[in-house]
């Protein structure tokens, strides 16, 4: 089992990682990332290095805290009501009519107020289950998404399109862009609900679909890729909300396309999408208290759902039965599928290992979920150790915040959660590398560093990179980097080699089926 | 031939709905304690009151209603079986939508219904209290005063009337709006659950929605009885020769009961309850996946096979359950796959995938025909409603049409008149995209039996196929994109206008997925084929617009080198 202490140190302080070349990764200097990139894999991202320095971007604010700006209110009790009913629900209404007694009738005033105690005592006591159903909106979702610091980091959602080479980022002030390869034309997304984004995904198979998870709902944008217009217009939004599903934390598409499954942290259903239908299926069982992170494996087979609490749940998609995993030692943080579906990669908070369920690679749908391995075997440790690179003392390791898998299933990143008590940093991204058969191994390859002080908050690998793997890197000062990780997948070795960026060139031999 | 009927609906079909009506009637206990849990709400003594009306909904006191109502929700759920269907009939004007409600099998519908709701809802008043359960009450009051008479004279219980009346008028409302929301069309899920799921979800749904309509239906149901309970009671007295009751119902202070209200909004939710739950579960068991024999050894069961079911247009249901199958076998089960790839033994005939592969293209080819035809009956109407009439009328060939039309034309201008004849809005592109569910299940099986083909067919047995595949879907693909450009293609229906009872906004909607489901087959073919996809022969024009699928063009008009 691989541990932190068998990887080679991490490039000194002033170095960042550029590249992966011949096995090893790459470090240059500040200012001359470009050059040393280019001269060890040539023109590989083509993608525009990207710098939304955080003080830049104004944060947009809770309606209540800027209400709190411009006081004294002139509005009636009423509407303040009626708004705090949209914003916040019953709870607030009530807090809003006790605060305001002097404006309501005196039965009002005391009624709301002993409904008020009631409520906050069932608050409470559903609180004391689950925990996380105190927290507010917007702490939710900056507990349970997947950018590392949701709060002040100024990209807060990223997204590669499936095949597509095109980006989606959402900025800190609900304003979603979207970056391609080839068009210099940047959409620039904005619509009224479309507020606290955590999550972002385009659809599979399909150039145009971007789904975004808002507060409130989902809304599925259609970026038509044709189209010369920087801001699309939102008559075509489509907007999926159910009542009591925000907020939205977590979105998967099914890789064939049509199917979405959205999650919230306080619903304890998840949402099954058809999309062009705009009908909704939600799929509820007991226990768990919500559902806070979902991943569809890669073979559409299966869907990965974790609750807030130590229990998580396999569904497979054929009849959507589902095989429960409980008796963790915490909340699920952090998963990845294999590029086959067949392994599982999980971590949990507070416990520095990854876990793997293998499920079996060619039974039936409903069998392979039933039949996967019967317990999760840790396949790496990832306790804390302390580096000393040039006089500089790091300690790394601890517990995990996400960590993606490449499509080749060659690399894996981590990225790890800052712990101030332990003293554990999260600057450095620990890579492996990894291998599918003939059984799982994940060996190290290194650690991936940036600018000095600066850690990476949201980690997603390139779908379809054609030498390797293209790691895309949000770092807390707003910067967005590619680091490419070129090597020859271990299936590609025996075949006929790919013809590197050649892109139109015709394929004229004869088609034919493998085996 | 004809007149023998299908195996699977004499088999499958009859068992489904037998299955589903028995659960339906073993859920009538249920909704009747329900019902009494409802009405008899004891907070102060909670266990008296849950054991106590438990004991009390199966009292032998209340057999002789359960059995009422069990016959009821059979009746009731045999009447949901035989207007079952996957492909209704779509009035195109409201006329067409008249005559349709007017047919004697609706007229039926109704009658069944107004007698099963005027039992339901009595049997629910029986249940509920003595208060309402007899027509007849001793008189009381100021004809008693009088003493003219001797004995107990009878009056009528007008509160009982008025209850199994507003039975009657939500039995007739249920069976309108069962045929204007077309509610006997039968919708399949988006995700295959088992169906205690599905029930389990759909049930609480179910109830608030029965809730809903009754109270919006109740208004229209005093209003009638304040205009016409006169004369109801009148004949009632009449017919039961019983004397009419001291306070007038159909005057405002006798309308003016919550306790009325109370007694029939909680009966009108329980009988559209018990009415729906027999409907959604016959729905429930009848859009149940169906797995079909890919290939049969047996003899007497060739008729069963997947390719006889994708063919059967005789039975629509057969069908539909064919292609669901075949889209679900394509992306879940390597091993049926396989019989579909397979060569006939002898011969080394792939005679399956042909007969599949086929009958998915006839289904595609014909929308891709109806499209182009509608694009031509609209290029022709804007003609004719140009201003210039003479370039209609000069045409000679069609004087006698010309003449119909005109008489159509008049009669379409005549104010009533064109009420009942306009087009209905949204009617025409119903029936154009009638089939959309099955087309779509063909876009998925096919698409993802041609993308498992490139690693699973061995024998290369679809590989001959796949210019066909490809040209039809590139077709169909254009004709959707042309007529969802047209103004006349419709809008989504807007989310918050959605009344919960209409239930069928998913199958408007339906013909929405046709665009994205045909663009996610082409982009998955070409996913997996990747630059083998460009050396499939195809025709000139259909390469080109193939190639703006292929991952390298996401540029708009920029050639790349």
């Amino acid at each position: 089992m691989s541990s932190l202490s068998m990887f080679p140190s991490p490039p000194p302080v002033g170095f960042t990682s550029v590249c992966e070349v011949n096995g090893e990764l790459v470090a240059a200097k500040l200012g001359e990332e470009g050059v040393i990139q280019a001269q060890y894999c040539g023109q590989v991202g083509e993608f525009p290095s990207l710098h939304f320095p955080p003080d830049s971007i104004r944060a947009s604010r809770e309606e209540s805290s800027a209400k709190a700006a411009f006081l004294p209110h002139d509005e009636t009790v009423w509407k303040r009501a009626k708004e705090a009913w949209y914003e916040h629900g019953l709870g607030a209404v009530l807090s809003e009519l006790v605060t305001s007694r002097a404006e309501v009738p005196g039965w009002l005033g005391w009624s709301s107020s002993a409904g008020l105690a009631v409520v906050r005592w069932l608050g409470s006591l559903h609180g004391s289950l689950f925990p996380h159903l105190a927290l507010s909106n917007e702490d939710m979702i900056a507990t349970f998404a997947e950018n590392a610091d949701w709060y002040h980091s100024a990209i807060r959602a990223f997204s590669w399109h499936p095949h597509i080479h095109k980006f989606a980022i959402a900025l800190r002030d609900n304003s979603i862009k979207v970056y391609s390869r080839t068009s210099k034309i940047v959409p620039l997304l904005k619509h009224k609900v479309q507020k606290g984004v955590a999550a972002l995904s385009w659809e599979p198979q399909s150039a145009s679909v971007l789904a975004v998870g808002c507060q409130n709902c989902v809304l599925i944008w259609h970026v038509d890729p044709m189209s010369l217009s920087s801001r699309p217009s939102t008559t075509t939004c489509q907007v999926l909300s159910r009542p009591g599903h925000s907020p939205i934390t977590c979105l998967a598409w099914s890789p064939h396309g049509k199917l979405l499954a959205s999650a919230s942290p306080a619903d304890t259903a998840m949402m099954i999408w058809s999309v062009s239908t705009e009908t909704g299926v939600p799929l509820r069982r007991v226990g768990g208290g919500g559902v806070s992170l979902l991943k569809w494996s890669p073979d559409g087979n299966k869907l990965f759902a974790a609750t807030p609490s130590s229990l998580l749940r396999v569904w497979e998609t054929e009849t959507w039965t589902c095989e429960r995993w409980t008796n963790l030692a915490g909340r699920c943080q952090s998963s990845c599928w294999s590029p086959d579906g067949a392994v599982l990669l999980f971590t949990v908070a507070d416990e520095p290992v990854i876990y793997s369920i293998t499920f079996p690679r060619d039974a039936d749908v409903v069998t392979s979920v039933k039949a996967g391995s019967k317990s999760a075997v840790v396949c790496v440790d990832l306790s804390q150790v302390t580096l000393e690179v040039e006089e500089e003392v790091l300690n790394v390791g601890g517990s995990v915040h996400s960590m993606v898998w490449d499509p080749t299933g060659e690399r894996l990143a981590v990225l790890f959660t800052a712990d101030p008590e332990k003293g554990t940093t999260s600057q450095l991204i620990a890579l492996f590398r990894t291998r599918l058969h003939p059984v799982l191994e994940i060996m190290p390859c290194g650690f991936i560093r940036g600018e000095p002080g600066v850690s990476p908050e949201l980690i997603s690998f390139q779908e379809n990179f054609e030498s390797g793997a293209l790691l895309a890197v949000c770092w807390s000062n707003g910067k967005l980097s590619f680091i490419p990780l070129m090597f020859v997948p271990s299936d590609d070795v025996n075949r006929i080699p790919r013809n590197g960026f050649g892109n139109g060139t015709v394929f004229t031999g004869q088609m034919f089926s493998q085996q | 031939m004809a007149s023998k009927p299908h195996w699977f609906m004499q088999e499958v079909f009859l068992f489904r709905t037998i299955a589903s009506q028995l659960w339906a009637v073993l859920l009538v206990p249920v909704g009747v304690y329900s019902l009494l849990l409802t009405t008899k709400v004891d907070l102060l003594h909670p266990w008296r009151w849950i054991i106590g009306c438990l004991f009390e909904a199966v009292s032998p006191y209340n057999w002789g209603y359960l059995l009422l109502l069990w016959g009821v929700v059979v009746v009731g759920g045999t009447s949901h079986a035989r207007h079952l269907t996957v492909s209704p009939t779509i009035p195109q004007t409201r006329l067409a939508r008249l005559v349709q409600l007017l047919s004697p099998s609706s007229l039926v519908h109704a009658g069944t219904h107004v007698v099963m709701a005027m039992v339901m809802s009595y049997c629910a008043a029986a249940l509920i209290g003595p208060q309402f359960s007899s027509l007849s009450l001793p008189c009381q009051g100021s004809e008693e005063n009088d003493r003219e008479t001797v004995g107990p004279l009878h009056c009528l219980n007008e509160k009982s009337v008025f209850v199994v009346f507003s039975g009657a008028f939500l039995g007739l409302c249920y069976s309108l709006q069962y045929f204007l929301h077309t509610r006997h069309r039968l919708q399949f899920p988006v995700i295959q659950q088992a169906k205690f799921f599905r029930v389990r979800t759909l049930l609480p749904q179910l109830v608030v929605d029965s809730a809903y309509r009754v109270l919006r239906l109740l208004p229209g149901y005093y209003l009638g009885y304040y205009l016409l309970g006169h004369g109801v009671k009148t004949w009632m007295c009449a017919l039961l020769q019983l004397n009419p009751s001291p306070v007038a119902l159909s005057s405002l202070p006798g309308l003016l009961d919550v306790g009325l209200l109370w007694q029939a909004a909680v009966g009108g939710t329980f009988l559209f309850c018990l009415l729906d739950t027999s409907w959604l579960l016959l729905h429930i068991f009848h859009a149940q996946v169906f797995k079909f024999e890919v290939t049969s050894s047996l003899a007497d069961q060739t008729d069963r096979c997947l390719s006889d079911a994708v063919q059967c247009q005789d039975v629509p249901l057969v069908q539909h359950l064919g292609f669901l199958d075949l889209s679900l076998l394509a992306q879940y089960s390597p091993q049926r796959r396989k019989h579909i790839f397979s060569l006939s033994q002898p011969g080394g005939h792939p005679y399956i995938w042909k007969t599949v592969s086929t009958s998915s293209l006839a289904v595609l080819d014909s929308l891709t025909n109806r499209l182009a035809a509608c694009r031509h009956n609209i290029g022709v109407t804007g003609q004719r409603l140009s201003p210039d009439p003479s370039r209609v009328q000069g045409s000679q060939k069609g004087q006698a049409t010309g003449k119909m039309d005109r008489v159509a034309q008049g009669l379409r201008r005549t104010p009533v008149l064109a009420y009942f004849l306009q087009q209905l809005p949204e009617a025409a592109s119903a029936e154009l995209f009638k089939d959309a569910q099955l087309v779509v299940w063909v876009l998925e099986g096919l698409s993802h039996l041609v993308a498992a083909s490139y690693t699973e067919d061995t024998y290369g047995v679809v590989q001959k196929s796949l210019p066909d595949v490809l040209t039809a879907l590139l077709g169909l693909h254009e004709a959707l994109d042309r007529h969802f450009k047209m103004p006349l293609a419709g809008t989504r229906p807007s989310q918050h206008a959605r009344l919960p009872c209409q239930r069928d906004v998913s199958g408007q909607n339906m013909r929405f997925s046709l665009l994205p489901a045909v663009t996610t087959a082409l982009y998955h073919i070409v996913n997996v084929f990747g630059k083998h996809a460009e050396s499939i022969p195809l025709s000139p024009e259909h390469k080109q617009k193939l190639r703006l699928f292929l991952p390298q063009t996401d540029a708009p008009g920029i050639p790349r080198s």
